[in-house]
């Protein structure tokens, strides 16, 4: 939009194209400042930690407030990376990406293939099995760990990624439901229309619901590559060898109550583990806007 | 035709229903979990076993866990946990590939987490009949451990030489020994400390207490530092549930009943004083207010005494080298024992272990396990790498050898724990079943709904000691048989 | 400006003309729908019976009996439910999550609507401005999130800054306990990047003709919101009123690491926390479970007068149903 407005004030008469600045300017400067102000606010913590990251770690709770470090330095990164006794920190974020990742593809794939069935097609059980998938969501998984912990060491799982990432093969209700309100948000003559031209159920999904259902798609992905980031619960059950654990995990490896914690080292990972996330985040992000301008849906 | 349609219809759902039921159930026969049939029964009465289980179809079972001897040279593989931060992490590990050097057929996999997440860890892995072989565990949770049967008696190996305590004082041993036997193995012996900050004193013209305090001098010496020192006189200190204790053992009696059946103290009131006492400290400014220390709390390092703040604060021994860390090297201290009630007979204090290495009742190789905690124990060259960060060692011949690599605070520590020894009340049984839900963490019940509402105002010291006493027994009446 | 709706309307209408056909060839797209919708949803079915089904029902089971996780559980009947009616921490839970779910869920999502809306934009800059408020939503729940929060209110923090500036008086805000709840509350608002990121979503599904038809009828910023933006975004809006409302009943992490337990007396002690201080402090596993199949009910109630309230104000270019 903002490339096209350059030219297009270009070519106007020049008083109106100064008036036209001017207003341009001014509605800018109405809505970048409170929203710049506010974005400022929301990130404050987030600095903090960053700038707590590069103190010398005797500064972080003598210098708490200041968000400049005094003696900037490095070492809570060296020794941070270093991790614990000898596995070091890239190999959890290998172990993460692995993680996240392919609970990602899994995941995403199977949720918008459940979500069409739930929302576009009308089946015999359909309500009771979408009350049945809400209900999983509202039990509180601390006492559902030792019944599934149990199930995955009779099938063998016990520390293997099996138990983390097979499940992801069938989908989330969360993101099922998700995928669900969006598909419903779209007008069904689409559907009639591709079934006159002899489109049958499998191909309304691939060729009509599943192009315009792409931002719920990123917006799923981005959340499950972050959810699954920063799970540390499934790691910690599942896995029981250093050499497999997550950055999530590993990160809370840094910090016992009792006694002595790294805090520098501590700030320093957590910093690094939020880039991925962050980088797949404005990545994604991009193609949300794309994906809805692009298809430009035009409805009915 | 369309009703028979929608008949057929219905038959395929069900049919693919079914399918999928069965198709579910498959690839485990008899994956219900209800009924987890305790995994130990077997291990604790292997003859009684020796027939097909009668219980119920349990595949879990599956590696019946033997307790043949393994011969020496036979590879064996050992499974270890332990709670515990960066620190510790890394002196263990290095310890482990100590022990592998020196017996290369043992191969040792490790794991830890942070206290919290390692019950959960354990119970569930306890629940799936999956312990490793080797346990750190913890005073308050061991009698659990011991009644449900997860643990295996050290005696024999003890007795045959595997795991030698020769050097080690009886008081240090009997922390692990539950019903007669012994489960566990003391890493680290471990006593309340309270803190003083010498110099704090001296500017604040207040004189050190003797070191044989009672509350009372511990009240006036808080409320004169206050007053002339403009000083918190106690950090963090009075919340804690080891004073419920220590004011009991000071008057030669236990917390519980000698069968965990019920309170084993008579005199409510010795509780309830001590609640007065810190409400007015409280008051008086002289020790923070309740609300502030949740506020500030959550490290080492914010910690009033740390900075600077207040005079004296406490802490278990084997943290005190955090804490001095984190104070400064040049902080001149003074570690005292617990004050004592009005009246006292013993010390306030007892020798704690710290914590404990048990070997789990499925371990498949009990001997090799023992073996790993007699290098832990008695190895001078392993010591030198933990450097006591699990407490004072329990060996002597330990203790003298590693002291020339001790640091400052270390040897601080070293020789404070030497001295409370002396005082030290003898140690209580270890906590019965169920007394997690009382005392022993902040979420129990002598902190939420004892100590804390009278801090706060919303109870009285007498109405909350008897209250305590009409809850906790309510839930020690459990453990009657 | 009710043109715009009434646009919308009509076309839901002639949706639902076409389903009304021919009898019989109906019939035969009926079974073919049978099994195609079990087909498509097939992955999440078999999830459901290999993955899900069997810890639920065991988890049910063991509401009826004590189970310390270490021995069998024993059948205790209505035992752990009773338990509950005498607990007085069951009940502070009970009070703490009402009081936080109905707090931090408004707050949250109107807070995620407005800065979607704000960020709906194709100015230059709004990607930054979308990855910073973004971000908080992606500290989540480890330990340097609490620590930071715990900074953010402490009594030299942030917050008391602030109330300086304007002249109010210090809060102990993690101390106090009419004020530790708003800790949790203010954390879960700040961290609404999720219902965000979908609001953005079904914002940007919103054709953009409709906002010009109601231009046309001279429609304001005002009218438009309420005319075109809620009702298109309705489905959206009921998605995530759902799922914020069962994650605000189930909040957990937040609560045991920044508040530490439930601090102080009480009053931050979140129901699911609860459950897991019983199920794993105090190995009371059967009785977690019980507290836990309650707490399923309330939040299917819940839920459910969610979903009856649903026909009144959710509207669907596609009527369910079809």
């Amino acid at each position: 939009m903002a490339a096209i407005t350059g030219p297009t004030l270009r070519r106007l008469p020049k008083l109106r194209q100064d008036a036209g600045q001017r207003k341009a300017i001014v509605s800018s400067m109405a809505y970048h400042a409170p929203t710049l102000i506010l974005s400022l606010l929301m990130i404050y913590p987030i600095l903090w930690m960053f700038a707590s990251s590069f103190k010398v770690p005797t500064d972080i709770w003598k210098d708490v407030s200041s968000l400049i470090p005094k003696q900037p330095t490095l070492d809570n990164y060296i020794k941070g990376w270093a991790g614990f006794g000898g596995v070091r920190f890239d190999t959890f974020y290998i172990n993460s990406f692995i993680y996240a990742g392919g609970a990602t593809l899994f995941q995403v794939v199977s949720s918008a293939i459940a979500a069409f069935g739930f929302a576009r097609i009308r089946f015999f059980g359909r309500n009771f099995w979408f009350t049945c998938m809400l209900l999983t969501l509202m039990l509180p998984v601390q006492v559902l760990i030792i019944p599934q912990y149990i199930m995955f060491k009779q099938l063998g799982w016990i520390n293997t990624y099996l138990p983390l990432l097979v499940p992801r093969l069938c989908g989330s209700a969360f993101f099922i439901f998700m995928i669900m309100q969006f598909i419903r948000g779209l007008p069904k003559e689409l559907d009639e229309a591709a079934r006159i031209d002899g489109c049958g159920t499998i191909g309304i999904f691939f060729r009509i619901i599943l192009p315009l259902i792409q931002p719920a798609m990123i917006t799923a992905a981005i959340f499950t590559f972050y959810w699954t980031w920063e799970d540390f619960m499934g790691p910690l059950l599942y896995l029981s060898n250093p050499k497999t654990y997550t950055l999530s995990l590993a990160l809370r490896g840094f910090a016992d109550p009792g006694t002595g914690t790294d805090w520098g080292a501590i700030f320093a990972m957590a910093s690094l583990s939020l880039v991925p996330v962050f980088a797949i985040f404005v990545f994604f992000q991009r193609y949300l806007v794309q994906g809805i301008s692009t298809t430009g849906l035009t409805g009915g | 035709m369309s009703v028979f349609l929608k008949h057929r219809a219905l038959i395929v759902v069900c049919v693919i229903a079914l399918a999928l039921c069965i198709a579910a159930c498959a690839p485990a026969p008899t994956p219900v979990p209800p009924t987890p049939v305790p995994p130990t029964q077997a291990a604790a009465a292997p003859a009684t076993k020796a027939p097909e289980p009668t219980k119920a179809p349990e595949p879990t079972k599956a590696p019946a866990p033997t307790t043949a001897p393994t011969a020496a040279p036979q590879p064996v593989e050992l499974r270890i946990a332990w709670w515990g931060s960066q620190n510790r992490h890394d002196r263990t590990i290095k310890v482990i590939e100590l022990f592998q050097k020196k017996y290369p057929n043992i191969k040792i996999a490790y794991d830890f987490a942070l206290w919290d997440d390692y019950w959960v860890k354990m119970n569930t892995q306890a629940a799936g009949n999956n312990l490793p072989d080797i346990m750190q565990q913890d005073y308050a949770q061991i009698a659990s451990w011991v009644s449900k049967k997860q643990l295996l008696a050290l005696d024999p190996y003890i007795a045959d030489g595997t795991i030698n305590l020769k050097n080690v004082a009886e008081a240090s041993i009997k922390g692990g020994i539950l019903d007669g036997k012994n489960y566990a193995i003391n890493l680290g012996n471990n006593t309340l400390a309270y803190i003083l900050d010498v110099d704090a004193f001296k500017k604040a013209g207040v004189d050190l207490p003797s070191d044989k305090w009672t509350w009372a001098d511990f009240e006036k010496t808080a409320l004169a530092l206050r007053e002339k020192g403009n000083i918190y006189g106690a950090d963090n200190s009075l919340y804690n549930w080891e004073y419920w204790r220590g004011l009991y053992l000071a008057m030669g009696q236990n917390i519980w009943s000698a069968d965990g059946t019920q309170l084993g103290y008579t005199d409510d009131k010795i509780f309830a004083d001590f609640l007065k006492m810190a409400v007015r400290l409280q008051q008086a400014k002289a020790a923070p207010m309740r609300a502030e220390e949740i506020a500030a709390k959550w490290n080492v390092e914010n910690n009033l005494f740390v900075k600077g703040q207040a005079a004296m604060t406490w802490y278990w021994t084997n943290q005190i080298v955090a804490l001095l860390n984190a104070a400064g090297e040049n902080r001149n201290v003074k570690l005292m024992t617990l004050p004592v009630p009005a009246g006292a007979k013993a010390g306030a204090h007892y020798m704690k272990p710290s914590m404990f290495f048990s070997v789990t009742a499925n371990s498949k190789h009990p001997k090799e396990a023992a073996m790993f905690i007699d290098f832990f124990t008695n190895s001078v060259e392993a010591n030198e790498i933990l450097l006591a960060e699990r407490g004072v060692p329990i060996s002597s011949a330990v203790r003298d050898g590693i002291k020339p690599k001790l640091g400052k605070a270390q040897v601080t520590m070293f020789d404070f724990v030497a001295i409370a020894e002396k005082t030290a009340a003898p140690i209580p049984p270890p906590d019965p079943p169920g007394s997690s839900e009382i005392s022993g963490s902040d979420a129990s019940l002598i902190v939420t709904k004892i100590i804390e509402p009278v801090y706060y105002g919303k109870l009285s010291a007498d109405d909350a000691v008897a209250q305590l006493r009409k809850e906790a027994n309510a839930i020690l009446a459990k453990n009657k048989k | 400006m009710n043109n715009s709706v009434e646009l919308a309307r009509s076309r839901s209408r002639r949706a639902a003309q076409p389903a009304a056909r021919r009898r019989v060839a109906l019939s035969r797209r009926e079974l073919s729908n049978h099994l195609s919708g079990y087909l498509f949803i097939s992955p999440w079915l078999i999830g459901f019976f290999v993955f899900t089904l069997i810890p639920i029902l065991a988890s049910f089971y063991l509401a009826f009996t004590r189970y310390d996780t270490m021995s069998a559980p024993v059948w205790s009947g209505t035992e752990n439910f009773e338990k509950m009616i005498e607990d007085t921490r069951y009940w502070s839970s009970v009070r703490a999550t009402l009081y936080y779910v109905m707090a931090a869920i408004p707050l949250r999502l109107i807070f995620a609507l407005a800065v979607a809306m704000l960020l709906n934009s194709d100015r230059r800059g709004v990607g930054i401005y979308r990855a910073m408020f973004y971000a908080p939503s992606i500290v989540g729940g480890s330990v340097a999130v609490a620590v930071m929060w715990r900074q953010v209110f402490g009594t030299e923090g942030l917050v008391n800054f602030f109330l300086a500036l304007v002249g109010a008086p210090r809060v102990v805000w993690l101390g106090d306990p009419a004020t530790a709840i708003w800790t949790l509350i203010i954390l879960a608002a700040w961290q609404f990047g999720s219902p965000m990121l979908i609001f953005l979503a079904g914002l940007r599904q919103i054709p953009a003709q409709l906002y010009e038809a109601a231009a046309i009828d001279g429609a304001g910023r005002v009218a438009k919101f309420f005319s075109i933006t809620l009702p298109m975004l309705s489905p959206v809006v009921f998605f995530n009123l759902v799922m914020q409302t069962i994650n605000g009943f189930i909040a957990f992490t937040q609560a045991l690491i920044v508040t530490d337990n439930g601090r102080p007396l009480d009053t931050t002690l979140l129901y699911v926390l609860y459950i897991y201080q019983r199920a794993f402090q105090n190995l009371q596993m059967g009785y977690g479970a019980a507290m836990a199949w309650v707490l399923l009910g309330v939040i299917a109630f819940v839920t459910w007068l969610l979903f009856k309230s649903s026909s009144r104000w959710v509207f669907y270019e596609s009527k369910e149903g079809e």
